[in-house]
């Protein structure tokens, strides 16, 4: 065995440039619009208007904390944080573990054109946009022919206007996520699942492990790290709802349960070009959202498996 | 460079759009360049604050003038209004209309108006429907009410799927068909209002009658006259369900209704010896329980046409303006050249008069990116007929029956004050409040919540902050109006 010197960075550097000039696209890339535009969070502490342009970032007037105060002292803060955190944790207790059961029903699948078929139907709703996603789901609750109703008045029941009942929102909003999103998600699942060995399969079949018992305890275990970090990066978007959807869905009688943080910030942070408002808002469930990545990484590490770093 | 941020349409062939930008040039010796905005409103306002703040070069665009002129971002145009080229504007808005929503109170001028005060919400109902239950035209709320029931019962499209009476919701669930309707039940409609007993600038909901309107609204949700999801129905909704010949009457914006006649006349067999369109209305308004019109005046709105502080010529921006209000330079701004893009309709008579114009077989795609906003007052030059002959029912509306504010009813606070928005929003917001309201005033009408609690309701509205905001609106009439 050699034992090789030890050198410094800068010779592993020189040595291996143009691999590392690779990196420099990506690099800037993050910088230039990842880290750069970080020193705009300081209009959370002013009163930026757009047209102030770049110079306004650090010209225009400091206002402390004044809209953080503006939200926690809305009468419906809580209401907000609540229908936001709701609606998160709903989509993933329901939404997450649904990816994972396709693709170890892909994975089974034999006929590879069979299995090609039912991948890509899988993935076509992630690329329908929202406009067109909230209008199937209009069309499908709709008192006028909606499908939903169709079979409520089949079996004797009177319609229901979905839409106009709270009770119902999170429902929808949640199932019509699962569906659009379920396919796409499932990529990561299913690409982790192609690089597990195929000799442990072989050997559990020879040991008379069935089909279930093979998914329970090779391919489950297998992908276990990625679901790790994809739970972990779900959990750190819990305070972030997209207000695009809700905004196409929703309406006044149903705000006790749809009315969430994004979409209060539209109405009163964007909606009136209240751009301070809206990122102090941002900063805001960017901190919660931190300190979830941090501690569910750490429950995970607890727990025996891979974290994040 | 004009930011074409009113419309939605997309940019059509380069070829037309030079068309267009030369004939300008030639005429007018100003080359004008068009930024056609996003269709998505909210990507249209990104975009324009995008290029606000690049500081390129954007001479005009359009929106609330109360937005800009505290930050020098726009200027004020008095002084260009002076020059004789801007005489077409002058000429097309009254100094009392118009003006006065883009004036600031120390005389500045921020912009040429686009909406001038206007009868926009109108009730329409249905010529032969009417006939069918031998009634004429609606005169009074009991005429209109016997016939939307009537309407129910009978059940003319069939199959329980006609609609009574069409409304379109919001944000503010009732506030479109308040505009149609809460003249008759409140003394000045929609809008703030004095109240006399103690001198307050008070919100309509808390005058006299509103309650009223909003049991009858769910009196008429009870009773299925009107869509039981109307609350959801956006615009375009209610422009398909106006067209679907379901609709008996409708209370909603105007423009929503008159352009979908010609759908409508495909659709139903309309006895055209007696009736030019298929949903008719009043040109006597409709009066209700009060005694008053029904509908609530359109008192027009701070919109307009915006120059930049940072234009280099203004008084090039205002002479383009001036020169499109000419009906002639307006028809080439919507459809392109004459004899290129279009020509006046050789199977009309008199089709020059009659302002019918076809477009040209494989003329190369002109989108209107010339065709700026610039509101009733200037597009009302244009007459337009249809191929039948008859006046074309959008044309007429915007030409004849929108001017006639006569039969509406007035609110003096609203139509004779501007208040400074930014500072009330400032002073006593109105977020919370608004919240509350829209969301259980959905209640009241739906029946979720009990008419018994109407006074604790607007008890809660004063707790979120409603007097605060009274008190600021009162000072500053009381400032404007001493």
């Amino acid at each position: 065995m050699v034992n090789e010197k030890k050198r410094s960075i800068w010779y592993y550097l020189k040595r291996d440039r143009f691999i590392y000039c690779l990196l420099i696209p990506g690099i800037l890339y993050y910088l230039i619009f990842h880290y750069l535009p970080m020193l705009g969070v300081i209009i959370a502490f002013k009163d930026y208007k757009p047209f102030f342009g770049l110079q306004g970032i650090f010209t225009s007037q400091w206002v402390g904390f004044k809209h953080f105060m503006k939200f926690f002292r809305s009468a419906y803060c809580m209401r907000l944080i609540k229908n936001t955190l709701l609606i998160s944790i709903y989509s993933l207790l329901w939404g997450f573990p649904i990816p994972i059961i396709l693709a170890l029903l892909i994975n089974e699948v034999r006929g590879n054109l069979f299995k090609r078929s039912v991948q890509t139907i899988s993935y076509l709703p992630h690329f329908l946009s929202a406009v067109i996603v909230c209008g199937i789901i209009r069309n499908m609750v709709s008192v006028d022919g909606g499908l939903v109703n169709a079979i409520v008045k089949a079996f004797g029941g009177t319609p229901v206007s979905f839409l106009s009942e709270p009770q119902y929102f999170r429902t929808i909003y949640i199932a019509s996520g699962i569906w659009s999103g379920m396919g796409w998600a499932s990529i990561i699942y299913i690409a982790a699942m192609a690089g597990l060995d195929q000799e442990l399969y072989d050997a559990a079949k020879v040991d008379g492990a069935g089909v279930l018992k093979r998914m329970w305890h090779i391919t489950i275990p297998g992908i276990m790290p990625v679901i790790c970090l994809r739970l972990i990066l779900q959990i750190g978007e819990l305070m972030s709802v997209g207000s695009g959807k809700i905004l196409l869905l929703y309406n006044s009688q149903i705000y006790s349960t749809a009315d969430v943080i994004s979409t209060y910030v539209y109405r009163e942070g964007v909606g009136k070009m209240n751009f301070s408002f809206a990122t102090a808002i941002g900063l805001f469930e960017s901190i919660v959202s931190l300190i979830l990545v941090v501690g569910s990484n750490a429950v995970v590490k607890k727990l025996g498996q891979e974290g994040i770093w | 460079m004009i930011f074409n941020n009113w419309s939605t349409k997309v940019p059509g062939d380069k070829e037309a759009y030079e068309d267009v930008q030369n004939y300008i040039l030639e005429n007018l010796g100003i080359k004008v360049e068009v930024i056609m905005a996003p269709t998505n409103g909210s990507e249209a306002a990104q975009k324009l604050s995008t290029m606000l703040a690049s500081g390129e070069q954007l001479d005009i665009w359009w929106g609330s003038w109360e937005d800009y002129y505290k930050d020098g971002i726009i200027l004020p145009i008095n002084q260009y209004l002076e020059s004789p080229d801007a005489q077409p504007i002058k000429d097309a808005w009254d100094p009392s209309n118009g003006w006065m929503n883009t004036t600031d109170n120390e005389g500045n001028i921020w912009a040429i108006p686009r909406m001038p005060m206007l009868q926009g919400s109108p009730i329409f109902v249905r010529n032969d429907w009417l006939d069918l239950l031998g009634m004429e035209q609606p005169k009074n709320f009991d005429e209109l009410n016997k016939y939307l029931y009537a309407i129910k019962e009978l059940d003319p499209y069939g199959n329980g799927e006609t609609i009574p009476l069409l409304l379109q919701g919001g944000g503010n669930p009732v506030a479109n068909t308040a505009a149609c309707l809460l003249g008759g039940y409140t003394k000045y409609g929609q809008g703030r209002f004095v109240d006399e007993t103690d001198g307050k600038v008070k919100p309509e909901y808390l005058a006299d009658g509103y309650v009223d309107f909003i049991k009858q609204m769910h009196q008429w949700y009870v009773d299925g006259i009107i869509h039981k999801e109307f609350m959801t129905h956006a615009t375009t909704d209610v422009k398909e369900l106006a067209s679907s010949g379901r609709v008996a009457a409708t209370a909603v914006w105007y423009s929503r209704i008159v352009g979908q006649d010609l759908t409508l006349k495909e659709i139903v067999d309309l006895d055209t010896s007696k009736h030019d369109y298929v949903l008719g209305w009043n040109r006597e308004g409709v009066i209700g329980p009060n005694g008053q019109y029904m509908q609530c005046r359109y008192l027009g709105n701070r919109q307009g046409q915006l120059i930049s502080s940072k234009c280099k010529n203004p008084e090039a921006a205002i002479k383009f303006t001036a020169w499109a209000y000419e009906p002639d330079n307006q028809r080439i701004l919507k459809y392109g050249l004459e004899g290129k893009y279009w020509e006046w309709d050789p199977n009309v008579e008199n089709a020059r008069e009659l302002g019918a114009v076809r477009k040209i077989e494989g003329a190369p795609a002109y989108n209107r990116e010339f065709d700026v906003a610039l509101g009733p007052e200037a597009e009302r030059r244009e007459i337009i007929y249809n191929e039948d002959g008859i006046r074309n029912m959008a044309n007429i509306w915007l030409c004849e029956d929108t001017a006639d504010v006569s039969i509406t009813t007035y609110n003096p606070v609203e139509g004779e004050t501007v208040f400074d928005t930014l500072t009330l929003d400032d002073v006593a917001p109105m977020g919370d409040v608004n919240t509350y309201f829209c969301e259980e005033i959905a209640k009241f009408v739906k029946g979720d919540r009990s008419f018994d609690t109407w006074d604790a309701f607007i008890q809660d509205l004063y707790d979120l902050g409603l007097d605060a905001y009274i008190e600021e609106c009162t000072r500053q009439y009381n400032e404007l109006h001493k």
